[in-house]
């Protein structure tokens, strides 16, 4: 056991120096997708018929949905694998996700009440969308709330990956709610025939979507270091600790 | 490979895991079952409002609807709005006391004329509306510019 | 002229939150990296031959 941790020790340092130029380039591509974005959705993309203006927070407000049901689709990718292969990196793969996903519903959210004051003439509303919506950002903090509870590794790993996958089954039912239910908000202006939008709106919401995209990857990468750090601290804790005894 | 992934073994499904997950299961059903059987509508249609019959009087629900053409009056020295409601299943008076939102009107002046009020149902046969909330679809159009 | 504020605010909230997060984990994994470092260099100093 302690030597395999001595081999593992350089192992972060290591892959961090190779991932350098990988990092630019991801860089690059957040600051680039980001700015198009921007430019698209204030100077490229025209003011909408009734909305004028505010319909631009679409362009924030949608690639959040997608990439925080994005998200939590990797969430439950990882705890799936981690349930199979037993290996901690799904873990903290799905433990980085939620994380984000949470953000991203935040976001989301936030955006949309904005939008609903504007539009609507209310922040909120318990129709099926706004609702279902809110109880899968519920069940995200308390797979996060879950997650700081229980201290025992093991212990946690199996238990977030089964809130994992079955906290999953929202993704679904918010993406539906719309179709469903009767509901306030609008059902999807993109996936559903009736619905639609002129092709610059489009092409700036899919620019958008990739700009998110981009930013979903860079900050994945970013929380699993921070993970595979902290994994790393605690276990150089317990062999300074463990010799500490043993010199005492 | 890591040391820190050479720690968990196998995992095995203890009991209290499987609570957790039926209980989840569970919340996740309620959901669909409440909103299948219709026991939770956010909103009804005028028609379900109709007949309902006196059972609907002064009771706080939300009805949606288009606003019927040209059928908006304010009046002057209030703020209060009427306005007849319309759907496929009947017409029912509303009447509305506060300011609408901004994109509240017709259609062709480009508003958004379909709406969900909440309040409630009189013997009068008037519908008292405490709040009046804009609904739209899922299209977006680009603003014509006008010509110069 | 409130849409626009409203515009404002919903794109500096969700630019804010997604730059303030990124932040935060940086700064973050780089301060556990930090006390990794101190770790490892205390590790490194043999205590009294007991390595041996």
């Amino acid at each position: 056991m302690r030597q395999a941790q001595t081999t593992e020790l350089p192992r972060p340092r290591r892959l961090a120096a190779l991932r350098e130029p990988a990092n630019a380039v991801l860089y690059a591509a957040l600051l680039l997708s980001m700015g198009l974005a921007l430019f698209m959705a204030f100077v490229f993309a025209p003011a909408e018929r009734v909305q004028a203006e505010i319909y631009r927070l679409l362009f924030v407000h949608v690639p959040s949905a997608w990439l925080a049901f994005a998200a939590f689709g990797v969430v439950a990718v990882g705890s799936v694998m981690f349930l199979v292969r037993g290996k901690s990196r799904w873990d903290r793969l799905a433990h980085a996700s939620a994380e984000i996903g949470v953000l991203f519903t935040t976001l989301c959210l936030v955006t949309g009440s904005i939008w609903g004051r504007s539009v609507w003439g209310v922040w909120w509303q318990w129709d099926p969308r706004l609702t279902t919506t809110l109880i899968m950002w519920f069940i995200y903090v308390s797979y996060l709330a879950l997650r700081s509870y229980i201290d025992d590794p093991n212990a946690r790993q199996r238990m977030s990956s089964v809130v994992g996958i079955v906290g999953v089954v929202s993704v679904p039912i918010v993406w539906f709610s719309v179709e469903w239910w009767r509901s306030l908000h609008p059902t999807p202006s993109v996936t559903n025939p009736g619905g639609g939008m002129p092709p610059e709106m489009l092409t700036t919401l899919l620019v958008s979507v990739a700009a998110f995209t981009v930013f979903y990857v860079v900050l994945l990468r970013q929380r699993m270091q921070l993970e595979l750090a902290v994994a790393e601290l605690g276990s150089l804790r317990e062999r300074l600790y463990e010799r500490n005894e043993e010199s005492a | 490979m890591n040391a820190t992934t050479t720690t968990s073994t196998r995992p095995r499904l203890p009991t209290k895991l499987l609570l957790l997950a039926a209980a989840l299961i569970a919340a996740v059903g309620f959901l669909v079952w409440t909103g299948t059987q219709g026991a939770t509508v956010y909103y009804h249609t005028v028609g379900e409002v109709r007949g309902m019959g006196s059972e609907a009087y002064y009771r706080l629900i939300r009805v949606n609807g288009i606003v019927a053409d040209g059928s908006i009056q304010s009046a002057t020295d209030s703020n209060l709005i009427s306005f007849d409601l319309q759907d496929d299943s009947g017409r029912l008076p509303v009447e509305y006391r506060g300011t609408p939102p901004d994109l509240f009107g017709y259609s062709s002046e480009d508003r958004y004329q379909e709406v969900i009020v909440e309040g409630q149902l009189e013997p009068s046969g008037a519908f008292r509306a405490r709040s009046l909330i804009v609904k739209h679809g899922p299209e977006f159009e680009p603003r014509e510019i006008p010509a110069q | 002229m409130s849409d626009l504020l409203y515009l404002f605010i919903g794109f500096s909230a969700v630019w804010l939150g997604i730059f303030g997060y990124l932040v935060y984990v940086t700064g973050r994994v780089r301060s556990v990296r930090d006390e990794l470092h101190d770790l490892r260099g205390q590790l490194d100093t043999p205590q009294a031959g007991r390595e041996a």
